[in-house]
């Protein structure tokens, strides 16, 4: 069975979407989720096209968490995860500490799902004054 | 001389009630002046005539399909903001915005207290009712964030709280997208009062991303301006505890009456941590932990504060 990270970004809420948007965005968090997959192939979903414009490297697609292959850092903003915890073992969740609505949330509970928080990080993004970034693995 | 003025008054009335919309309802009690409509007909400036249900214990309404009513030769690119003028009865009437990163403000907010919303009879409840206690925010229709408008009466209607935190997430979303694009968003936001209410039964919101095309931002919603388990009395703004028999004693919204009876959420003082971004009572002992180095006094309106990103605490103000 192949192994992936997940990257997600979230609110105070846990929001991820509204009205079928993301709910923000932000250029130094993008650009600080290429950097730090390293030489993993980036898997995005053609709805995060806009954010990965400027990278030649990422790999676009429909559902990243069908296509990428063992070993591929994705990129989910569209896509339920719950159905592949089988297959993440890394999670990446960044978070805007900032509230939005949202009409479609994170729908895994890290902790139930076995994942253990290994590492969190705090910067400053182009937009966002604080952008949390929690790594969690299996 | 001064019937002529009451006239030209009332004109002024109808001639903003055609061009900015009026609202009609069914009211949800006999009195027909408690709020809780069991339906609001919006009719919007060259719009067909809504029908919004009524409050159910959701934020908000999507109109329209979520299409903003915007018209093609309204949508532009410069930045402008247009705060229309109030009607006979002292109501806000019509906001509209292009906003771009140059009417974004730079410098901190200033003080509202002294402006007075059409229907602002303060009213203060247990925090297990509302959150914070007071009923009533001084709020913007275009948020200070989007324009930099403090104390302009043009833009500053009688909100409830549950509606001002729910106007608050969608001012983030377009903020952050302007901040991030340096692209423009055209906003509006319109106040529907039923009849002669001088509360407003909620606002209509709408937002649409210009150069993108609405691909970032784009809504159309109606907010409710209820507040749960608390009935309000549209037509003069005075509440009480649903379920409970009204208060039938003579208002009085004066600022003097507000502060005697410790009544003025905007004169209020919080201590703030400013390492974790918790808004504290005064008289909260978790308040005297905060080291001094992440201490911070504040007084003035708690709204403010959560647009900042702060967040109440739940030892003291319950959430």
């Amino acid at each position: 069975m192949k192994k992936i990270t997940v990257a997600v970004v979230l609110d105070d809420n846990e929001g991820m979407l509204l009205f079928g948007k993301r709910q923000s965005r932000d250029r130094v968090m993008i650009a600080e989720f290429v950097e730090s997959a390293g030489s993993s192939p980036i898997y995005v979903s053609d709805f995060s096209k806009i954010l990965f414009e400027s990278y030649d490297s990422v790999n676009m697609c429909k559902n990243p968490l069908e296509e990428a292959p063992d070993g591929a850092v994705c990129f989910i903003e569209n896509y339920s995860l719950s159905p592949y915890l089988d297959i993440i073992d890394t999670l990446i969740i960044y978070r805007w500490n900032r509230l939005y609505h949202s009409d479609v949330k994170f729908d895994v509970n890290v902790k139930n799902a076995g994942y253990k928080l290994v590492s969190t990080a705090e910067y400053v993004g182009s937009s966002h004054d604080k952008i949390t970034k929690e790594i969690y693995k299996k | 001389m001064k019937h002529n003025f009451v006239k030209a008054l009332l004109s002024l009335f109808v001639i903003l009630s055609l061009l900015f919309g009026i609202a009609s309802c069914v009211p949800a009690d006999e009195s027909g002046k408690t709020g809780g409509y069991e339906s609001i007909e919006l009719k919007l400036d060259g719009v067909d005539p809504i029908t919004v249900p009524g409050f159910s214990g959701t934020e908000f309404y999507i109109l329209n399909n979520n299409q903003p009513f915007f018209e093609d030769d309204e949508i532009v690119t410069e930045s402008y903001e247009k705060y229309y003028p109030l009607d006979a009865l002292g109501r806000c009437t019509l906001t509209i915005a292009c906003i771009g990163k140059d009417l974004m403000p730079t410098e901190d907010r200033g003080d509202i207290a002294s402006v007075k919303p059409s229907g602002w009879v303060q009213a203060k409840y247990d925090t297990a009712v509302i959150s914070g206690g007071y009923l009533y925010n001084r709020s913007h229709l275009i948020g200070f964030q989007l324009t930099g408008e403090n104390d302009n009466e043009e833009n500053l209607i009688t909100g409830t709280r549950f509606m001002n935190e729910a106007m608050i997430p969608f001012e983030n979303q377009i903020a952050d997208y302007i901040k991030e694009t340096d692209n423009h968003v055209m906003y509006r936001v319109t106040p529907i009062f039923v009849g002669n209410d001088l509360v407003a039964a909620g606002v209509v919101m709408e937002a649409y991303s210009v150069e993108d095309k609405g691909d970032g931002i784009s809504f159309n919603v109606f907010l409710y301006n209820n507040q749960p388990g608390i009935t309000i009395d549209y037509l003069t703004g005075k509440s009480w505890l649903s379920g409970e028999a009204p208060d039938n004693s003579e208002s009085d919204s004066s600022d003097e009456n507000d502060i005697n009876n410790g009544n003025n959420a905007e004169g209020q003082t919080y201590i703030l941590n400013t390492s974790s971004k918790l808004i504290h009572e005064s008289t909260c002992g978790n308040a005297a932990k905060i080291s001094d180095k992440n201490r911070e006094e504040y007084t003035g309106d708690i709204n403010s504060l959560i647009e900042d990103g702060y967040k109440e605490a739940g030892c003291c103000l319950g959430k």
